[in-house]
């Protein structure tokens, strides 16, 4: 190791750690004026350069980190403001299950969507058995949103 | 002789006596109830105010299960706890069961400024005895919660009108307001609304 960094300070053009006589086990290098280096603890000289390469990548990785946590945030941020996903789906109109809810069968399960105030007049007409396509979202509080159901023809 | 006639004479006169009393306990005495919690399981309902729909319905349907077994009804419930039924299988056990009224327990949602009890019933099978019982179900259930009375009215929710026997959907309040909610989610006006719709129950049958 010691000689592997020889080698290196032999390349660099540091004047830390210019103290060829140092070590016994060092043989001195032909050191160029300027060679950069520390001592670690064990008294070995460590490559100044490494150091700095690996506090550098270090910044950026942690500055890679920030980045992807902000943009994580933002899109946490994203999702609440514009709700979640529209999907949609076909299925067979069920019912009215009372005021606000409409049952709609899809794939065999029967499925409950909240209806807005606003649409609520909109489905009383829609017999039972109608083929429909559903547009919803799933609400934080888990239930699902109806924000469309046409009949399929 | 004489002690024997005097024994009958005193039971016919017990009998009598008590015999109406028994069935002015029991007014429901012989009538099947059907009650029927909406919502439940994956579907929740309307939420709002911290409350789930779901358990509203099933805390107010089981003490007018009480309360009507008080009056001596028999009573079927759709769900006594916290799953899911199709509507199907709810008009179903109804039907399954030769109950005599149906009686569907839910809480309403709209904007936060929308309250009130209204009572639905719907014109396919018995409408005249399923508007009736929701006019007297109407007459009782506002004034017992103190909100504001929106009314009977009619319309096809699948549960009444699938039914055959009379049937009515309650609409106990919005849970969408917070006054509404305050009251659906207590205990004693939970229990005030049981109260007056298994009056109504008793009122009907009278």
């Amino acid at each position: 190791m010691a000689a592997n960094n020889s080698e290196i300070l032999g390349e660099l053009d540091g004047e830390i750690g210019r103290k060829p006589a140092a070590a016994a086990c060092f043989t001195a290098p032909v050191i160029k004026d300027k060679v950069r280096g520390v001592k670690n603890s064990a008294g070995e000289v460590v490559d100044m350069k490494k150091g700095v390469i690996f506090v550098l990548f270090a910044m950026l990785l942690l500055a890679g980190c920030g980045t992807t946590q902000h943009n994580e945030q933002n899109g946490d941020e994203s999702r609440q403001g514009t709700g979640e996903e529209t999907l949609v789906k076909e299925g067979t109109f069920v019912g009215l299950a009372d005021q606000h809810t409409v049952a709609v069968n899809i794939d065999g399960k029967e499925t409950t969507f909240q209806v807005p105030p606003e649409k609520r007049d909109k489905y009383k007409g829609i017999k039972d058995g109608t083929k429909v396509e559903v547009k919803y979202t799933k609400a934080e509080d888990g239930t699902l949103q109806l924000e469309d159901m046409k009949k399929k023809k | 002789m004489k002690l024997l006639m005097r024994s009958f004479v005193l039971l016919l006169f017990s009998f009598i006596a008590v015999f109406p009393a028994v069935f002015a306990a029991e007014p429901l005495s012989g009538k099947t109830v059907y009650v029927d919690a909406g919502h439940g399981g994956e579907d929740s309902g309307a939420v709002g105010n911290g409350l789930l729909e779901k358990d509203v319905n099933l805390e107010v349907a089981k003490l007018v299960d009480e309360k009507l077994k008080e009056d001596g009804a028999d009573t079927v419930a759709s769900r006594t706890d916290d799953t899911f039924l199709t509507l199907e299988d709810r008009v179903a056990k109804a039907s399954r069961n030769a109950s005599d009224l149906l009686i569907s327990i839910h809480a309403n949602s709209a904007v936060p400024e929308a309250s009130g009890t209204e009572t639905y019933f719907d014109s396919t099978y018995q409408a005249a005895d399923s508007e009736r019982l929701a006019s007297n179900i109407q007459e009782r259930l506002p004034d017992a919660l103190g909100t504001r009375d929106r009314g009977v009215k009619e319309s096809g929710f699948y549960v009444i009108k699938h039914s055959q026997m009379p049937s009515v959907l309650v609409e106990l309040g919005f849970i969408t307001n917070q006054t509404d909610a305050d009251k659906l989610e207590s205990p004693e006006y939970q229990e005030k609304a049981a109260g007056a719709i298994a009056d109504a129950v008793v009122s009907y049958y009278e």
